[in-house]
C-alpha cells in the first residue's frame, strides 16, 4: 500500500479467500479504496462481489487474508465495520416499513437514554442527514410509502448520519427509474467531493464509466484487474476481463413482419393507465419504453389477464378476448415473463421440470393425473432448446443461476405455444453471458412468428432488440418510434418530457 | 434429545477434503432434516425406548402404538394439505366435535338410518372446510384467525346441540369401524394407511397436488402461471375439513358416544405432527410420508410416558419440547434450504474446463457454477 500511492488507502483488502462448502467464493482478492474516490467493482453474478461486500461490512470472516482500515487490520464483525465508518446500501432496500423516515435514518441508534426515545432529538438528527441528501422527503412518512429511489436516498442519509467514511453501494440502480438514477449519480459525485470513499458495485458498465475513478474487476473470486484507473479501460476491455473471453454482442438482423396478432384498443385501468392502443405483428418485437411507474407493467398484466381491465378490448388474431385471470390469457395464446423472477416467476420448492410445466398442467395430465413421462420429455426438450444449465431436470430450480432460472420461466411460457410473448424486464439482475443468450432467444422466437412485446428499463437493451418502440408516460402512450428513429435521446424526450 | 445426539455423530458420507467442521454439520444436518432424517430419529427413539422398557417392542405394544396413531393420522393427512399451502387450520378438533354430535343427532334424535347420519357428518366437515376456505380466499382473513373463528363457533355449536352431554347409543357400524380386528390387527391401521396412500398419490401425481406445492411455494408466481390459487386453497381446506369429519366419526366410535368433547384440543397435536413430519409452515415443502412419521413420533412420546410410568401431565411437557424442536428445525431447514442446499446442488455438474468452447448459447463457464449464490 505504500509504494506508488501518495495517500494511505481507507480500506485495503489483501489476499482475501473465502470458501463455502463446495464453492470457493473468493480466491485471492486484492484491492484498495481511497478517500474521495468512486471505486467501481464489476464482475458477473457469482464472481464474488456479494461475498466481498459481506466481508467488508463484517458479516463474513475471511478464511485467509484480511481487511485493513487506515493500514490497521479490521476485526471481522459488523460492529468493527461500523466503527470503521463502513456503511452499506443494499440492492433491495433495507428499511423498516412501519417506522418513519426519521426513525429509519437513525435505525438502532436512536440515542434515547435507558431505552426511551426522544422524538424531537431523533427528528433533528435525521433532518440534518436527510437535508444533505434529499430534502424533499417527509421525515414523518412511513418508510413503506417511499418509492424505491426515495428509499435509497433514506439509506444514504442513514450512512451520513452514521458518519460513514466508506459507502458501499450494491447495484444501487437496479430498481431505479432513469431520473432517480440521475439524482443518485449527483449524490455520489457529491459524496466523493466531500472526501468519502465509495465502493460502487454494478453490472451496468455504462454507469460504471460515468462514475468510476478506479475499477476493479473480479472473475471467479479473483481480481483480474485491481484498482485500475478508469481512464485506462473501456467497455470492451472490461467485458473481456469480466467474462474472460470475447462476448458476441447482439446484432440486429431484419425480420419478416406478418399480420397483426395482438391488438389492444382503448385500454384503461384507473390509477394505472388510460386509452392505451397497441399493435404487435407476427414476428415483430415491440419495445415498451418509459420510466418506472409509467404504467408499462400494468398494461402488460392486463393484456395477459392477470389484472382486470376497466375499459378497452384486446384482440388476438382479430378475435376479441375475454380476459379473466392469467389462465384466460394463457388459454388465448398470451404468455408473460413477469417482472420479478424471484417473487413472481420461480416456485422455489419445485424442480426445473415442475417449474417448466406449471402453466400447462392440463396438457401433461389426463383427468387430473399427471403423466410424468410426457412431462419429463417436455422439460428435457426445453433444457436442450434453451441450453438451460442444470445438472438434471429434477434439480431444484433454486440451485440454478439467475439467468438459468429466467430461462426456465421463459421455457414455461414457450411450452404453452403462445402467439404473443410479453417479457417484463427479462434480463434484470442477470449476468452478461446469460443476457446475450436471452436476447438471442427473443430474436429467434420473433423469427418463428411470435409477436413479442418487451418491457425493459435498460434502454440500450430495448433499443437493440425492438423493431418499434412505444413510449409510455404517466399511464399514456406518448410516442411511437420505428427502429431507425428510436434513439436514446428520442425515447427519453418522450418518456421524461 | 434424540435430535442432538444425532447431530453429534458423524455420517459416513461426509467427505474428508472439505474443512472438517462445516462440511460435517452440513451433511449430517442435511440428512437429519430430510425425510430419512426423521425416520432415523423415530428409529433411534424406538431403540432407546426398547432399552428403557422391555414392553416397548412387544407386538401388543407396537400394534397399540399404531392403533393410537390412527385417528391423529387421519387429522394430520388433511392438515398436511392446508399447511402445504402455507395455511393453517386450528378448527379440526371443533370440526370433529360438530361431526360427532350432529351425525349422532341425525341417527339417534331424528331416527334416520345410520348411513345418513354418517354422510351428514362428512358433509358438515366439508361445509366447515369450505367456510374456512372462503374466509381465507375471498375475504383474505389470515388462516389462523379464520379457523380460530370456526373453532370457537364449532365448539359452541357442538355443546349447544348436545346440551353439553353425550348422545348415545352409537350404531354398531361406527364402533366396529374402530374396533374390528383381523388376526389381532385393528383394521383401522390398514384403512388409515390406504387413506394416506391416496393422499400421497393426490399430492405427487395429480395436477391438484402440483398446484398445492406451487401455491404454497410462491402464490404470486402460481397465480401468474395460470393456477387458480383460490380454488386450490379452497380445496385444501375442504379436504382438511373432510378428514377432520372422518376423524370425528372414528372418535365417536372409540368414545361410544356422540360427544362435544371429541377432538377437544387435538388441533395443536395435529399441527405439531405435521410440522415434525417436515411440512414447512412457510408452505410448499413437505409430504405425507413425513406426516405419518411425525404422527408416529408424537404417539411414541405418549407411549413412552405411559410405559415409563411418568405422570401423564408430563406428557404435555415432553410434547411441548418435541414441538419446539420441530418448529426450530423448520426455521433452520428453511434457512438451510435457501443457502446451503443451493450451494451443494451446484456441486453436481462437473466444472467445464475450457473457456474457449463457449458459444453464444453456452455462456461463459463461470456462470452456472456459482452465480445464484450472489443473488441470494
Amino acid at each position: 500500500m505504500s509504494d506508488s500511492h501518495t495517500s494511505i488507502a481507507v480500506i485495503e483488502a489483501r489476499g482475501l479467500v473465502k470458501r463455502f462448502p463446495g464453492v470457493v467464493a473468493l480466491a485471492g482478492m486484492d484491492f484498495e479504496l481511497q478517500a474521495g474516490e468512486v471505486h467501481c467493482l464489476v464482475g458477473e453474478n457469482g464472481a464474488g462481489k456479494s461475498t466481498l461486500i459481506k466481508i467488508l461490512s463484517g458479516f463474513y470472516v475471511p478464511d485467509e487474508g484480511g481487511v485493513y482500515v487506515d493500514g490497521e487490520p479490521m476485526q471481522a464483525n459488523t460492529a468493527a465495520a461500523k466503527a470503521a465508518g463502513i456503511a452499506t446500501i443494499h440492492q433491495e432496500h433495507n428499511l423498516v416499513p412501519n417506522l418513519s423516515v426519521a426513525e429509519n435514518i437513525l435505525l438502532g441508534d436512536w440515542g434515547g437514554k435507558s431505552g426511551i426515545v426522544s422524538k424531537q432529538a431523533v427528528r433533528a438528527r435525521a433532518k440534518s442527514a436527510l437535508d444533505q441528501v434529499a430534502p424533499g422527503i417527509d421525515l414523518n412518512a412511513p418508510a413503506m410509502a417511499l418509492s424505491t429511489g426515495e428509499g435509497q436516498m433514506v439509506e444514504i442519509a442513514r450512512a451520513i448520519a452514521q458518519d460513514a467514511r466508506v459507502v458501499i453501494m450494491d447495484e444501487p440502480t437496479t430498481a431505479l427509474a432513469d431520473h432517480d438514477v440521475a439524482k443518485l449519480f449527483t449524490l455520489v459525485n457529491d459524496l466523493r467531493a466531500r472526501g468519502l470513499a465509495i465502493l460502487y458495485v454494478s453490472h451496468k458498465l455504462e454507469e460504471v464509466f460515468e462514475l468510476a475513478d478506479k475499477i476493479t474487476v473480479i472473475r471467479d473470486g479473483q481480481t483480474v484487474a485491481s484498482s485500475v484507473p478508469a481512464a485506462q479501460l473501456n467497455t470492451q476491455s472490461v467485458v473481456r476481463l469480466m467474462v474472460g473471453d470475447n462476448v458476441n454482442m447482439y446484432e440486429h438482423v431484419p425480420r419478416q413482419r406478418g399480420e397483426v396478432v395482438l391488438e389492444a384498443r382503448g385500454l384503461s385501468r384507473a390509477g394505472a393507465f388510460a386509452d392505451v392502443d397497441l399493435q404487435v405483428h407476427a414476428g415483430e418485437i415491440v419495445g415498451l419504453a418509459g420510466l418506472i411507474g409509467a404504467g408499462r407493467t400494468e398494461v402488460a398484466r392486463c393484456i395477459y389477464g392477470a389484472d382486470r381491465l376497466e375499459k378497452g378490448v384486446v384482440y388476438l388474431d382479430g378475435k376479441k378476448l375475454t380476459l379473466r385471470g392469467a389462465r384466460s390469457g394463457i388459454n388465448a395464446g398470451i404468455a408473460l415473463v413477469p417482472e420479478e423472477r424471484k417473487q413472481q416467476g420461480i416456485i422455489p420448492g419445485l424442480s426445473v421440470r415442475e417449474n417448466t410445466t406449471l402453466s400447462l398442467l392440463k396438457q401433461v395430465s389426463h383427468w387430473g393425473i399427471l403423466k410424468l413421462g410426457i412431462e419429463r420429455k417436455l422439460a428435457q426438450k426445453y433444457i436442450g432448446d434453451l441450453s438451460i444449465k442444470t445438472p438434471t431436470a429434477e434439480t431444484s430450480i433454486r440451485s440454478l443461476s439467475g439467468g438459468n432460472q429466467q430461462k426456465v420461466i421463459i421455457a414455461r411460457c414457450l411450452a404453452s405455444n403462445p402467439r404473443v410473448l410479453i417479457l417484463d424486464e427479462p434480463t434484470k439482475g442477470i449476468d452478461i453471458g446469460a443476457k446475450a443468450e436471452i436476447h438471442r432467444l427473443i430474436e429467434q422466437l420473433a423469427r418463428t412468428g411470435v409477436a413479442v412485446l418487451i418491457i425493459s428499463s435498460e434502454l440500450p437493451e430495448l433499443l437493440a432488440l425492438s423493431d418499434r418502440v412505444v413510449v409510455m408516460r404517466r399511464g399514456r402512450i406518448v410516442g411511437e418510434l420505428d427502429r431507425a428513429a428510436a434513439t436514446k435521446e428520442n425515447v427519453m424526450s418522450y418518456a421524461a418530457a | 434429545m434424540t435430535i442432538s445426539t444425532h447431530l453429534d455423530s458423524p455420517s459416513p458420507g461426509s467427505g474428508a477434503t472439505q474443512p472438517k467442521k462445516r462440511k460435517l454439520t452440513g451433511s449430517v444436518a442435511g440428512r437429519l432434516i430430510g425425510a430419512q432424517g426423521l425416520l432415523i430419529v423415530v428409529l433411534a427413539f424406538g431403540a432407546a425406548l426398547s432399552f428403557l422398557s422391555p414392553v416397548f417392542l412387544s407386538p401388543i405394544n407396537l400394534i397399540n402404538l399404531l392403533y393410537q396413531s390412527t385417528i391423529l393420522g387421519v387429522f394430520a393427512i388433511g392438515m398436511t394439505f392446508v399447511i402445504l399451502t402455507a395455511g393453517i387450520d386450528v378448527s379440526v378438533g371443533a370440526t370433529a366435535a360438530v361431526t360427532s354430535v350432529l351425525s349422532m343427532g341425525v341417527i339417534v334424535r331424528m331416527g334416520m338410518p345410520d348411513i345418513v347420519g354418517i354422510f351428514a357428518g362428512l358433509l358438515i366437515g366439508i361445509i366447515i372446510g369450505a367456510i374456512n376456505g372462503l374466509m381465507v380466499t375471498k375475504l383474505g382473513i389470515s388462516p389462523l384467525i379464520a379457523t380460530l373463528a370456526t373453532l370457537s363457533a364449532g365448539v359452541g355449536l357442538a355443546f349447544a346441540y348436545s346440551d353439553g352431554g353425550n348422545i348415545t347409543p352409537v350404531p354398531q357400524i361406527l364402533t366396529s369401524a374402530v374396533n374390528a380386528k383381523l388376526f389381532g390387527i385393528p383394521l383401522l391401521i390398514p384403512a388409515v394407511l390406504i387413506i394416506a396412500f391416496i393422499a400421497h398419490l393426490g399430492l405427487t401425481r395429480t395436477t391438484f397436488g402440483r398446484s398445492i406445492y406451487a401455491v404454497g411455494g410462491n402464490p404470486e408466481a402460481a397465480l401468474l402461471a395460470g393456477i387458480r390459487v383460490d380454488r386450490i386453497k379452497m380445496l385444501a381446506y375442504v379436504i382438511c375439513g373432510l378428514t377432520a369429519a372422518i376423524a370425528g366419526l372414528l372418535l365417536t366410535g372409540r368414545l361410544a358416544s356422540g360427544s362435544p368433547r371429541a377432538g377437544d384440543g387435538l388441533e395443536l397435536t395435529v399441527i405439531a405432527a405435521v410440522v415434525i413430519g417436515g411440512t414447512s409452515l412457510f408452505g410448499g415443502q413437505g409430504n405425507i410420508k413425513g406426516t405419518l412419521l411425525g404422527v408416529l413420533l408424537i404417539s411414541m412420546v405418549s407411549n413412552a410416558v405411559n410405559l415409563l410410568g411418568i405422570p401423564s401431565s408430563y406428557d404435555k411437557i415432553v410434547q411441548g419440547a418435541v414441538i419446539f424442536a420441530a418448529a426450530a428445525l423448520d426455521v433452520y431447514r428453511y434457512k438451510y434450504v435457501q443457502r446451503g442446499l443451493s450451494r451443494r446442488a451446484k456441486l453436481a455438474p462437473p466444472p467445464s474446463s475450457s473457456a474457449s468452447t463457449s458459444t453464444p448459447f453456452s455462456p461463459a463457464p463461470t456462470d452456472s457454477a456459482a452465480s445464484s449464490r450472489a443473488e441470494n
